[in-house]
């Protein structure tokens, strides 16, 4: 195993020594394709590829100092943004901050959902504006900080937890509309339904209440 | 699978075993329950170190398809040719597909040589006693019909069963009936599958999912019928089957035990009872699948399950204006094998299809050579059923013929240049019924659509309060109620809902008005092209060829800029055009949506079953 840091593995990767590149993708291989998984239905291994490749290539962007979690999704975020701009019919209109993956089209998400409950909370995800849904799906699977968010996207910190907020105010308008028309019906279903209340809650506790939509 | 630790302390966890080929099968938590999907609950509990709530921590990967997408990038990057996976004697090359059932790839059979599909379906179907599937799989290999899919091998990689087929380069019929197909192509397709399914029952198979994704018709225009008994049908004696909130209602649903339930739009009222699964249900699901093509919506409507379910279970038909002209044998034919009670369908899909034969070859009038007058919209999909299906260039490229063949619907009569094949008895149909309300038009254009619903009753306060509260839903913004007696009005800016009570009965109308976003893009595309004009100026200012003959620029510049002016105002009719089948879809979703809403919350709605 190799002790050298990300970025250390990067630059050397980039001078050509193959073994850091190596090691550097398997580190982060199953992250990049978790990030893919839940947005687009194929080409997965072009992706993944063009993302790494990315990172190498834009290597002198990277010089250390931010996280480079924060700079892998960042470029894996415009890879996306790129192929889905090739396969839309209108490209010009496609902004990442306002399209879902759901209304992209594709088929329903190949991810293993362990139960219903998290199948229900991945289409949800697959719902809401895909920049949101990277954002929660950072935030809640590769357990990146507001500050590593806010390094992926660009922005400030602040605009980055005003994002993972609403992105969670998002989810949970969506998991209600999935839920939608479910009270008093059969028991199962009920019980799914206390379940997504309980998520909601949770999701609300976790964003301070803040007024509309 | 084990919930994954959901903090992971940074830096990231390194995997162990980069390029060891597979880690083993998952680890699959057998189920005992076979009753469908009983989430265990979760409290809403927050440990200390959790940061997820236990739905939205980390789902897995299937363990196969993260050893090929491994090897893919390494080799793409490193160019180390890591052998591909195999399962068998099959090398997975690429993926073609993903589905509720499982992922398929383009194999090859490195023994034979040949090109082969690989279906592996989800761990939680390969479980249990493998007989049942094997023994459908003898049938399956028994059964030789140009129109079923042929089946190579059946077999198990590491606890994930596997299905090798012949690869058929080809579209599903979901996305076949995308482009613009005349009635007649229709119906020779749907019978062709139809053999296909027939073929199956007559060695005892039944299909339990048939839907057009389960339909590949190859590039040779011959359709064949996928997934035969590839799973285990759900246990009836489990009782009554509840199909969970938040499905796709057009995916597979799969049950807790890993049983196949069918698809919630086109399973068969005995299906939704619990009730074993036999041939006539086969032949519902057939004319669900044919019903949609031919009428462009489904027959049976419901937003969730338990009102689709609802509905497919009293027999239901939703009324609508079929995108073709529908000859009476047809709708007969429907209805019939849309019956409730199996025993009042046809006796066997040999019967049904022959009478489609026979009319298919006794049509000397060409009535069944007409094209469609709009898309297939996949209207359970998605939200609000718009657009979401032939958004990909590349998967339906014939989605733009499918627009101009539209163009009458909604053209100004300028623009009503009619492909011969249309058939004008057929856009006179249209014309007359399927808008509710004149057009509004506005630089010769159509600015407005609308569309009207008739319902059996008259709706209470709180009914048209429920409607309101939807429409604010869909809209994503709040509107203007007027209620005066028993009428009432919703209003937007751009939308106007109508729901009036006329003798007897209650009268939906729901009208939308484009003008504003006409202007708007009007506006847009003007300013981008004088613009653009100017540029252009600037560009050849710069070369001073004009300087030369002086007197010219002026006259230069005023054209440029008046070409680009009204450039813009062309382009920018095109695109609202060019919006108008969307805008048409939307409101006769919304239509749609407020007669079963009013039907669900009246009395007069449950009674009239």
């Amino acid at each position: 195993m190799d002790a050298r840091s990300d970025g250390e593995l990067l630059q050397a990767w980039g001078r050509g020594e193959q073994a850091a590149g190596e090691e550097l993708l398997s580190r982060h291989f199953e992250a990049v394709v978790r990030f893919f998984h839940n947005k687009v239905d194929r080409d997965h291994e072009d992706l993944i590829q063009r993302t790494f490749l990315g990172c190498v290539e834009a290597r002198e962007q990277f010089r250390g100092e931010g996280s480079f979690r924060a700079f892998l999704f960042g470029v894996a975020r415009n890879v996306l943004g790129k192929h889905l701009r090739t396969r839309y019919r209108e490209p010009a209109a496609l902004d990442l901050a306002h399209v879902s993956a759901a209304e992209l089209g594709g088929s329903p998400s190949q991810l293993v959902a362990d139960d219903q409950q998290q199948q229900l909370m991945l289409s949800a995800l697959r719902r809401i504006p895909l920049d949101h849904q990277t954002v929660l799906e950072l935030f809640y699977w590769e357990d990146m900080t507001a500050v590593e968010i806010g390094q992926m996207l660009g922005v400030p910190v602040g605009t980055a937890k005003t994002r993972l907020r609403r992105a969670k105010q998002l989810l949970a308008a969506e998991l209600s509309d999935l839920m939608a028309g479910v009270t008093g019906a059969e028991p199962t279903e009920t019980r799914l339904d206390t379940w997504a209340r309980g998520i909601r809650r949770q999701l609300d506790q976790e964003s301070p209440k803040s007024s509309g939509s | 699978m084990p919930a994954q630790p959901a903090l992971v302390p940074s830096p990231p966890p390194v995997d162990a075993s980069p390029s060891t080929p597979s880690t083993p099968s998952t680890p699959s938590t057998p189920s005992t329950d076979d009753a469908l999907v009983e989430p265990p609950m979760v409290a809403p509990r927050r440990t200390g170190s959790t940061r997820a709530p236990d739905a939205v921590r980390r789902p897995s990967l299937a363990p196969l398809e993260l050893s090929r997408l491994r090897g893919a990038v390494r080799a793409g990057l490193f160019g180390d040719a890591t052998p591909p996976p195999r399962v068998g004697r099959f090398e997975l090359t690429r993926c073609i597909g993903h589905g509720g059932m499982g992922i398929v790839y383009a194999a090859r059979d490195v023994e034979l040589g040949r090109e082969v599909a690989i279906k592996l379906l989800r761990p939680e179907l390969s479980r249990g006693t493998g007989d049942a599937l094997t023994s459908e799989a003898r049938a399956l290999a028994r059964l030789s019909h140009p129109n079923v899919i042929a089946v190579f091998d059946v077999g198990t990689y590491e606890g994930q069963r596997f299905i090798a087929m012949e690869y058929v380069p080809g579209l599903d019929l979901r996305r076949w009936l995308e482009a613009p197909r005349t009635l007649r192509e229709v119906l020779r397709v749907f019978v062709a599958a139809g053999r296909g399914l027939f073929a199956a029952h007559a060695v005892g198979l039944v299909h339990r999912d048939f839907k057009p994704d389960n339909v590949l018709v190859g590039d040779d225009g011959r359709p064949r019928v996928l997934d035969f008994g590839l799973a285990r049908p759900p246990d009836t004696r489990a009782g009554t089957p509840s199909i969970p909130a938040g499905v796709d209602p057009l995916a597979t649903v799969l049950t807790g035990a890993g049983r196949v339930l069918g698809t919630p739009a086109y399973m068969a009222p005995e299906q939704y009872l619990g009730e074993p699964a036999d041939a006539r249900s086969d032949q519902f699901s057939f004319a669900v699948a044919l019903y949609h093509a031919v009428y462009g919506v489904r027959p049976f409507t419901g937003d969730d399950p338990q009102t689709l379910a609802l509905s497919i279970v009293r027999g239901r038909l939703r009324p609508t204006t079929p995108r073709y002209p529908v000859p009476a044998w047809l709708e007969r034919l429907l209805a019939r094998a849309l019956a409730v009670d199996p025993a009042q369908r046809f006796e066997s899909m040999d019967a049904l299809l022959t009478v489609t034969e026979a009319r298919l070859e006794g049509d000397e009038g060409a009535t069944l050579d007409v094209l469609p007058t709009r898309a297939v919209v996949d209207e359970l999909a998605g939200r609000g059923g718009l657009g979401s299906t032939g958004m990909w260039l590349e998967e339906s490229p014939s989605r733009g013929t499918g627009v101009a063949a539209l163009a009458p619907r909604f053209g100004s009569p300028a623009a009503a240049r009619l492909p011969a094949v249309a058939g004008s008895t057929h856009v006179a149909i249209v014309s007359s019924a399927g808008l509710a309300v004149p057009p509004d038009e506005e630089q010769g254009v159509v600015t407005s659509v609308s569309t009207r619903r008739r319902l059996p009753g008259t709706l209470d306060g709180s009914t048209v309060k429920i409607l309101t509260r939807e429409l604010a839903r869909i809209e994503r913004r709040r509107g203007a109620l007027e209620q005066l007696g028993t009428s009432a009005a919703w209003s937007t800016r751009d939308l106007e809902v109508h729901i009036d009570t006329s003798s007897g009965g209650t009268e939906i109308l729901v009208w939308r008005k484009l003008g504003r976003s006409l202007r708007r893009r009007t506006v847009l595309w003007m300013a981008l092209s004088m613009w653009l004009s100017l540029m252009f100026i600037a560009g050849v200012m710069a070369t001073e060829v004009l300087f030369a003959v002086e007197g010219l620029i002026p006259a230069f510049v005023l054209a440029t800029m008046v070409g680009g002016a009204v450039m813009g105002h062309r382009k920018a009719r095109q695109r609202h055009v060019r919006s108008l089948p969307g805008a048409q879809d939307g409101v006769e979703y919304i239509a749609d949506r407020m007669v079963a809403l009013a039907r669900a919350n009246e009395p007069w709605g449950q009674r009239e079953a």
